[in-house]
């Protein structure tokens, strides 16, 4: 079966070779394609149907080619190797509680509390009542495709007596029978008062080409804080598309973090809805890219309620043939009185053929607000740079000073020690490597 | 002192009655229509009307094949009901048998409209120092201080006529900056349109008056598609001024209009709008429709092309003033106030586009929004890679009257050259209550402090028109905002 796929499916476009891959998954779930998650993968691969993949005629997506990823023919992985795991397990078991995800599947946990979404979902666990109502397939075609293929993922309910670790997701992506893709949804629930971390990292393993698509549904409850930090340091041959949305009622904080400093094409698209009065939302980007990287961010931050406060700032340092985009939406629904919300984007193009696209983008539907957003472009200070030269150090050191200081302006938003400590080493690598060169 | 006066002025008018759109006058004219609809004949025989060449007939039929193969866009964040373009008429021209020469041979009523829109088109215009080329309808019916500008040298006169008498000019220029199949709207414009104004500066010419054109639309049913071509020539200036008003009426109408500006090596070209067309009324119901494609290239070196709108009125606007620097050290602004209330619907903001070395551009805007409008500001800074050493700055503000209406802001930014320099800020708020209170505290009552708030707000770009107009625009932005406070 798996090779008559194989073989048909290079003519395809990629719509039907997903079409193809979605009745092969349904085909092998041997018949335990029941409830609510088959009805969620039905209007999934409906939504999906209708919406098609977007290309770069959409608004959404103007600046990055989904089909040019696409035509790496990426088949959605069935094969799982635990054992892959174990080695990358121990890389991150330091930051916190290591929850490997391969391919898709998470790998038997042993941490309690922490489940998994095939085991739960025929549970009348409360949390899988919230799956798809969160980040929704009506409208948006990522999260249709997630939702068509829907299986596993990781799912979570934090209280006040819950341990205190950070929770590593580690998405491992195993391509050593060809180029894989995976899809990973995660639930995640902070209960009133609660407090939680969650951390996202993502590796490949061989030497094929590996695409995650990762559905982050997120509640935060009252007063309860969340903070969420996306460490994107993979190799040129993978790429991510995620989509994280995260509701926060009244007085709930949050508090994430992407850094996007290795990989081949990224796009987040972080959504903090603040549906309580009282909310904040904070979010911090990075992106240092070379080469052909692409890295883009699209985010919303949607104050539906009165009294809330963003805070929002990305910044991008591009150099060889990389693209950044950055797409920042803040909307301030109508009687969302006394708004607060700041957005800021600041990029520098370093080389000739490296390229931004920067959309701050305000929807403004009340009146006692206060709305700002910032975007600048350009390259680093030259008084600065000739402040730093009289000083004795070679342009490249003098560079790689200020770009570090540029960068640390969102590694210092890192709050746990051990991952601001790696990030930091990997960006100082990266200079490094840069001056050497 | 004397504008605190002329403002209170305003506010006493808007505050003792019910304001009713001031221009909303129809005028009984006799009018030449086409039967509604649009093919290939309706074309032909606006050509043939005009008395128009070959190649421009060709020029318009092939605009319209472009534009039978286009789609309307929808991207805008402006909503209307489907247009029917069959039931469109496509042209009406004042009848009369010959050219008049003077003002004594224009029709009495004619002149009686321009003159209740304060158009001096008598001897005034020689104080005043305006050469209006009045655009009643399609047809130009009246061009005045042509021999003066003409002994300098400057050609500024119809379109139909500069097809005429200037082919060789405007079949150079004609849909090099907007091309017939740039967009939707500019494509029908490119078949149908009627008439225009045309200018040319010869090099080293610096025009010496603020050349002004009066748009208005008067007859039911019939686009307006005026097209517009300025050429600066080396070393030239010229500064530009359109102004429009129209009588009020239900239906809507549509207007799509094109302007393009060339401005040659170390030319300037400055063009200022006030736009004040019916808006419909409060609930919404007519008003026009503003299509608009505005576009100018800095094609020689040290040129500079500076537009400056202030938008108030239409029901629908949708216009994108932009500039291509092409050339090295050329300059490209855009300075532009618009104002939203009651039902109305504005998308508008600019493009800069800079491909060549040590191009700058400067964007202000700032948006008012009252009533249920919805008023975004969508913008485009792209710097091209071989553009060396680009500079933008943009500045976009929003203000809310209200808590019914909606501020929006796209701005696009794309760069492509690791030494350009863009910086692009924006804000949206509302009118803070210290500051109304400050005023309130020295006697000053909400409605005159909110006008006076909303003056200041503003005058970065009103400071950027010529003084008649300056004069004219602060007027119509507090009109345009009457009822909105308190």
């Amino acid at each position: 079966m798996m090779t008559t796929l194989e073989q048909t499916s290079s003519n395809l476009s990629p719509l039907e070779r997903i079409y193809a891959e979605h009745r092969y998954f349904i085909e092998s779930l041997n018949g335990h394609n029941q409830g609510k998650l088959s009805h969620l993968r039905l209007r999934g691969i409906e939504e999906l149907q209708r919406l098609g993949i977007p290309t770069v005629r959409h608004e959404e997506w103007k600046y990055t080619n989904l089909y040019s990823l696409l035509a790496k023919q990426f088949a959605h992985a069935r094969w799982v190797d635990e054992s892959v795991a174990s080695h990358i397990v121990s890389q991150f078991s330091q930051w916190g509680t290591v929850v490997p995800v391969v391919n898709g599947r998470l790998v038997a946990s042993t941490a309690p509390g922490i489940f998994s979404l095939k085991e739960v979902a025929s549970s009348d666990n409360q949390l899988v009542q919230r799956l798809g109502t969160i980040a929704v397939s009506e409208g948006n075609a990522i999260v249709a495709w997630n939702t068509a293929f829907l299986e596993d993922g990781v799912v979570v309910r934090i209280d006040q007596h819950s341990p205190k670790d950070p929770i590593i997701i580690t998405s491992v992506l195993d391509t050593r029978q060809g180029n894989v893709m995976a899809h990973e949804r995660h639930l995640v629930e902070v209960a009133p008062g609660g407090s939680a971390t969650v951390v996202f990292v993502q590796r490949t393993v061989g030497d094929g080409e590996a695409l995650l698509n990762q559905v982050l549904e997120c509640w935060v409850g009252e007063n309860a804080q969340m903070l969420i930090l996306i460490v994107q340091d993979g190799t040129a041959n993978s790429h991510a598309i995620t989509t994280h949305e995260i509701e926060l009622a009244s007085n709930a904080r949050l508090q994430m973090v992407t850094v996007s400093i290795g990989g081949g094409f990224i796009r987040n698209m972080p959504a903090a809805r603040l549906v309580g009065e009282g909310a904040h939302a904070e979010l911090y980007g990075l992106t240092i890219a070379d080469g052909t990287m692409l890295v883009d961010h699209h985010t919303v931050v949607d104050h539906r309620v009165p009294s809330c406060t963003s805070n929002e700032l990305y910044k991008a340092i591009l150099d060889g043939r990389s693209m950044g985009v950055f797409n920042g939406k803040i909307f301030v629904r109508p009687n969302a009185q006394r708004t607060n919300a700041y957005q800021a984007n600041r990029s520098i193009v370093r080389s000739p053929r490296a390229t931004i696209n920067a959309k701050p983008q305000l929807e403004i539907f009340a009146n006692d607000v206060r709305c700002t957003h910032g975007c600048t472009v350009g390259r680093l200070d030259k008084e600065a740079m000739f402040y730093l030269r009289s000083r004795g150090l070679s342009p490249a050191e003098a560079e790689a000073l200020l770009l570090t200081a540029f960068a640390e302006e969102i590694t210092a938003q890192i709050p746990i020690e051990s991952i601001r400590a790696h990030v930091n080493a990997t960006i100082e690598h990266l200079f490094h490597a840069d001056e050497l060169a | 002192m004397s504008e605190q006066i002329e403002q209170v002025d305003v506010l006493e008018q808007l505050t003792s009655e019910d304001y009713q759109y001031k221009y909303g006058f129809e005028s009984a004219i006799e009018e030449e229509i086409v039967p509604p609809g649009l093919n290939e004949n309706i074309i032909r025989l606006i050509s043939e009307k005009k008395g128009e060449p070959e190649w421009m007939l060709q020029w318009r039929l092939q605009a319209f094949r472009y534009w039978q193969q286009m789609k309307e866009p929808h991207w805008a964040n402006v909503h209307y009901p489907p247009i029917d373009y069959q039931a469109i008429s496509y042209y009406a021209a004042p009848k009369r048998s010959k050219q008049p020469r003077s003002m004594d041979e224009v029709d009495p009523e004619l002149r009686r409209i321009f003159e209740k829109l304060g158009i001096p088109l008598h001897e005034q215009e020689m104080l005043a120092g305006v050469a209006v080329d009045a655009v009643l309808d399609s047809v130009s019916v009246a061009t005045t201080f042509r021999e003066k500008l003409k002994s300098m040298g400057i050609i500024f006169c119809s379109m139909s006529e500069a097809i005429r008498e200037y082919p060789d000019l405007v079949r150079k220029y004609l849909g090099t900056v907007v091309p017939p199949n740039d967009n939707f709207f500019a494509a029908l414009n490119s078949a149908v349109f009627s008439d225009g104004s045309f200018c040319y500066v010869p090099p080293g010419v610096r025009c010496p008056i603020e050349l002004s054109t009066y748009f208005r639309i008067n007859a039911r049913n019939t686009g307006q598609f005026e097209r517009t071509l300025i050429i600066a020539d080396e070393g030239s200036y010229v500064s530009y001024l359109e102004g429009c008003t129209a009588p009020m009426r239900d239906e809507n109408q549509l207007h799509a209009a094109v302007v393009e500006l060339i401005a040659l090596k170390d030319a300037e070209i400055k063009y200022s709008t006030v736009q004040n067309w019916y808006p419909g009324d409060k609930e919404g119901k007519g008003g026009i429709y503003n299509f608009v494609t505005k576009r100018g290239i800095c094609l020689g070196e040290n040129s500079k092309i500076s537009w400056t709108q202030v938008e108030t009125g239409s029901a629908i606007t949708w216009k994108y003033p932009s500039v291509i620097l092409k050339g090295d050290n050329s300059v490209g602004e855009f300075y532009s106030v618009a104002v939203t209330n009651h039902r109305q619907q504005a998308d508008t903001g600019t493009k800069m586009i800079h491909i060549g070395r040590h191009t700058r551009s400067r964007i202000v805007s700032k948006g008012i929004s009252a009533g249920y409008s919805n008023n975004s500001y969508r913008g485009l800074v792209r710097i091209n890679p071989q553009a060396e050493n680009a500079r933008n700055f943009s500045q976009c503000d929003s203000l809310l009257i209200g808590d019914k209406c909606g501020a929006h802001t796209f701005p696009y930014i794309e760069v492509n050259n690791p030494t350009a320099i863009v910086e692009h800020e924006a804000t949206t708020s509302k009118i803070g209550e210290d500051i109304l209170f400050y005023c309130n505290q020295r006697g000053i009552d909400t409605e005159t402090a909110v006008a006076l708030i909303i003056n200041g707000y503003a005058r970065e770009v009103l400071s950027k028109l010529p003084m008649e107009f300056a004069v004219e625009a602060q007027k119509l932005l507090a009109i345009s905002l009457e009822g909105s406070v308190g």
